[in-house]
């Protein structure tokens, strides 16, 4: 897994909890790096887990809602540092329907080794899509947060849900979205 | 709060994670600026081996773009003088492109018909302006050269816009894609009209007669074939007449070649009228015609026809102020009795036709052949080739006959006579192989043959006895070929002095051809030192004009005058006559055929000059002539002697 989402992962405990919390789960947790991360390398998603489920003990919060809380500020951060894949979105349905053929082509340009998820993209209608998960590790959760953080960016009020025979698993969950049409295009 | 120890040991925590992350990335780093650097090695090779490549290429695209200017400027070049071609030439191009379903035809081919390029299109695509008897031709030509690769050339009829049809000559060459299959055809048209009726007119020169505008020779054999095998196949009788208009001659001679011409003009137009529409007329040559009748049934019908040609010329025509009849010999050779192709039936229609001429009968006369004539021809045929090789052989012979003078009693002129013995028929009278060899024109060799024995024995009769005078026959058609003089001035120079001894016996039949010629030969003979005696007088023509004309030495009379003498009154006063004449003429004169004491008696008193006959000597060989001539010597001593008491 990219160096970047651990720093990130972080960044974000040291800034709602301090850096005695990062420091409180790093050695509770005792992953094989001992913290050391760095954007550009690459450790094992298992060190992730280790680290929230450290977070989870200690804020007592679940693991599922931090993935989702991380999942969300993650968007917002991935987009603040590549505005470029936005350049010719123009909502937020498109960019879910480019997820496999077009972000994750470029993102493999850049990191040769990285392991992806699978999303398959279903246009309901206008307001709802049908988007399907699929990965060797169990991220479902984070994967909802960025759905939620896209949702969020353009503005356009997502409902999630799970399907129900998918709720439970966290590598195959097939998602049904709903947005509300934006004021101004009903004007 | 916590304490400061534990804030110090955090922060070092933090240093510490912070610092070995710093490491790390710097490993990183430093492992991706290898990466890069390697990636950028490659990239450089990769580079140059593209710049290489783009080199490479371009320098090909170079090459290429020359060669396609070069092309180019060919194509520009072959194109100009394909439009300069098209310009000057005459005939008009065509295309039709089979996969753009499009056709081009050059502004000389509307132009040519007539058409606009959308007429043209259609009646292109339907032959429909293509006369209809040439239609097929044209697609048979097409499919040929489709499926066997065969030339595309067709001569055929088009419709002009005019509405005439015109003749063009249609040429065109197929071009077969790489899926096999035609892509195209192209190719010209000729306006060729012209050389058609070119074609047409000298066809029609080549095959009819420009005078009576009858088909000539080459069209009749054709036709004759035609309608041999035509026959044959349909089990017909056909009949194949030659014609030759009498005394045409004689017309052209006396009122001119206008005359002449215009009566066989005459004679076509009516026999033509007269004929069927299956039977053939032509003129082959000079005042000889010849028809083909078709179906001709019987004989009985096949003279009603002949009598039917000849009613339709029996009217005379005038030319100027005379009128002129055209007398006409018809020889007659049916198919399939008297031949089974042209040349047996042109052969035997001839025999029949020399029949109908040889009638004593004046008019026209028709000689239907016969299979004896036929068998008879066929035998002098065979004779004539024995002739031939007996020539080649050496194997004829001479004979002498001496005759007397009757004033002296000398033997010393001599006939020489000769002689055939045929390996199968025996010995052969003059009068049956001479004529043959007259006929097959073997009578120039056979004449130098003997001219050359002769004058091979005259040397030796001279030396041995008292001899004046040797004769030689010499027959008509030899004695006015060139060859005659030449040839026998070369046997007398190896025999200098016998010129004088000689004399050349020649008959009236000399002079019916070509009266100036035979003078001038006559004349030469006697610059040479020969004497010329004209035989069998007066059994032709007897022209007393001749006789002057010709300046002959001597006349011999013929035998059925001296036979009759004795008993025909009219015989005696017309042999007295004739004798007088030619002795008021200084013409001395030979009685032939004398047989007793009471014709010898009669020219004794008419005074004839020489005797020749079985009554003194009949023919005999070289050694009894000497015998003669030996004892002629003596007698002519004894002569001599008794007139001097």
């Amino acid at each position: 897994m990219l160096g970047k989402i651990f720093t990130e992962f972080l960044d974000l405990v040291e800034e709602q909890f301090g850096y005695e919390m990062v420091d409180k789960i790093l050695i509770e947790s005792n992953v094989p790096s001992q913290g050391s991360y760095t954007a550009v390398g690459a450790y094992s998603h298992e060190e992730l887990f280790a680290l929230v489920i450290k977070l989870s003990e200690s804020v007592n919060v679940p693991t599922k809602e931090l993935m989702l809380i991380f999942g969300q500020v993650m968007f917002k951060r991935l987009v603040s540092g590549h505005p470029e894949i936005l350049n010719a979105i123009d909502d937020s349905f498109e960019l879910l329907s480019h997820i496999d053929d077009y972000i994750h082509v470029e993102v493999l340009k850049l990191y040769p080794n990285a392991q992806l998820p699978k999303f398959s993209f279903n246009r309901i209608s206008d307001t709802e899509v049908v988007l399907t998960y699929q990965s060797s590790r169990p991220l479902a959760s984070f994967a909802q947060g960025l759905l939620m953080g896209c949702g969020e960016y353009f503005n356009e009020g997502f409902s999630i849900r799970r399907e129900p025979q998918t709720s439970d698993s966290e590598t195959d969950v097939v998602f049904v979205i709903n947005r509300a049409m934006k004021e101004c295009e009903h004007a | 709060m916590p304490d400061l120890t534990s804030q110090i040991a955090l922060l070092n925590r933090r240093v510490q994670r912070e610092r070995s992350a710093r490491i790390k990335s710097e490993e990183i780093l430093n492992q991706k600026s290898l990466e890069l650097y390697q990636a950028n090695i490659e990239l450089q090779k990769v580079n140059k081996m593209l710049d290489d490549r783009v080199q490479e290429r371009t320098q090909q695209l170079e090459q290429e773009k020359l060669k396609a200017e070069q092309q180019a400027a060919i194509n520009k070049k072959a194109k100009e003088r394909f439009q300069l071609a098209m310009l000057g030439s005459t005939s008009g191009i065509w295309e039709k492109n089979i996969a753009e379903d499009s056709w081009y035809f050059s502004e000389k081919l509307c132009e040519m018909l007539g058409y606009e390029h959308q007429q043209l299109e259609i009646s292109f695509a339907d032959l429909s302006l293509v006369h209809p008897a040439e239609k097929d031709r044209i697609k048979h030509a097409l499919i040929s050269h489709i499926r066997h690769r065969e030339v595309f050339d067709v001569e055929c009829r088009i419709l002009t816009k005019p509405g005439v049809y015109k003749w063009f000559w249609l040429v065109g060459q197929a071009e077969w894609g790489s899926d096999k299959k035609i892509a195209r055809i192209a190719g010209s048209i000729s306006d060729i009209d012209d050389r058609k009726e070119s074609a047409k007119l000298i066809q029609k020169m080549a095959h009819y007669d420009h005078l009576t505008q009858v088909p000539n020779r080459v069209l009749f054999n054709q036709e004759l074939d035609k309608k041999v095998k035509q026959a044959q196949e349909q089990i017909k009788r056909l009949a194949v007449l030659l014609l030759d208009l009498n005394d045409f001659k004689l017309i052209n001679d006396t009122l001119g070649h206008g005359a002449g011409d215009m009566l066989l003009k005459h004679v076509a137009s009516k026999l033509r009228l007269t004929l069927g529409a299956s039977d053939l007329i032509a003129r082959l040559g000079g005042d000889e015609f010849a028809i083909v009748l078709w179906d001709i049934g019987s004989d009985q019908n096949l003279m009603a026809r002949c009598q039917n040609l000849l009613a339709s010329v029996k009217e005379p025509i005038k030319f100027k102020s005379n009128n002129m009849l055209a007398k006409i010999s018809i020889g007659i050779a049916t198919f399939p009795e008297h031949g089974g192709s042209r040349g047996d039936l042109l052969t035997n229609a001839d025999l029949a036709m020399y029949q109908a001429k040889k009638s004593k009968v004046k008019g026209s006369q028709v000689y239907l052949c016969e299979k004896q004539l036929i068998e008879r021809q066929e035998v002098r045929s065979r004779i004539a080739a024995d002739i031939y090789t007996a020539i080649k052989n050496k194997e004829f012979y001479m004979r002498f006959q001496p005759f007397v003078e009757l004033q002296t009693g000398k033997h010393n002129m001599v006939e020489s006579l000769v002689r055939w013995k045929h390996s199968v028929m025996g010995e052969m009278s003059p009068a049956d192989f001479i004529p043959i060899a007259e006929e097959s024109g073997l009578i120039i060799e056979l004449g130098e043959l003997i001219i050359e024995m002769v004058i091979e024995m005259i040397q030796k009769l001279v030396n041995a006895s008292c001899m004046k005078r040797l004769s030689i026959n010499i027959s008509a058609p030899h004695f006015l070929s060139p060859s005659f003089l030449t040839v026998l001035k070369t046997q007398l120079e190896h025999y200098p002095l016998t010129a004088d001894y000689l004399c050349i016996e020649i008959t009236e039949s000399v002079l019916l051809d070509n009266v100036e010629l035979a003078r001038n030969v006559i004349k030469e003979l006697h610059d040479m030192g020969l004497k010329v005696s004209l035989d069998d007088f007066g059994t032709g023509y007897s022209s007393l004009n001749y006789l002057q004309l010709l300046a002959v030495d001597f006349i011999k009379l013929d035998r059925s005058f001296i036979a009759d003498i004795d008993t025909s009154k009219d015989r005696r006063i017309i042999t007295e006559s004739i004798i007088k004449l030619a002795h008021s003429l200084n013409l001395e004169v030979v009685a032939e055929g004398v047989e007793n004491s009471n014709q010898l008696d009669y020219l004794l008193d008419y005074q004839c000059n020489y005797i020749q006959g079985n009554y003194f000597y009949s023919p005999m060989n070289i050694d009894q002539l000497m015998e003669v001539l030996e004892d002629s010597k003596y007698m002519q001593q004894w002569h001599k002697e008794y007139s001097n008491e």
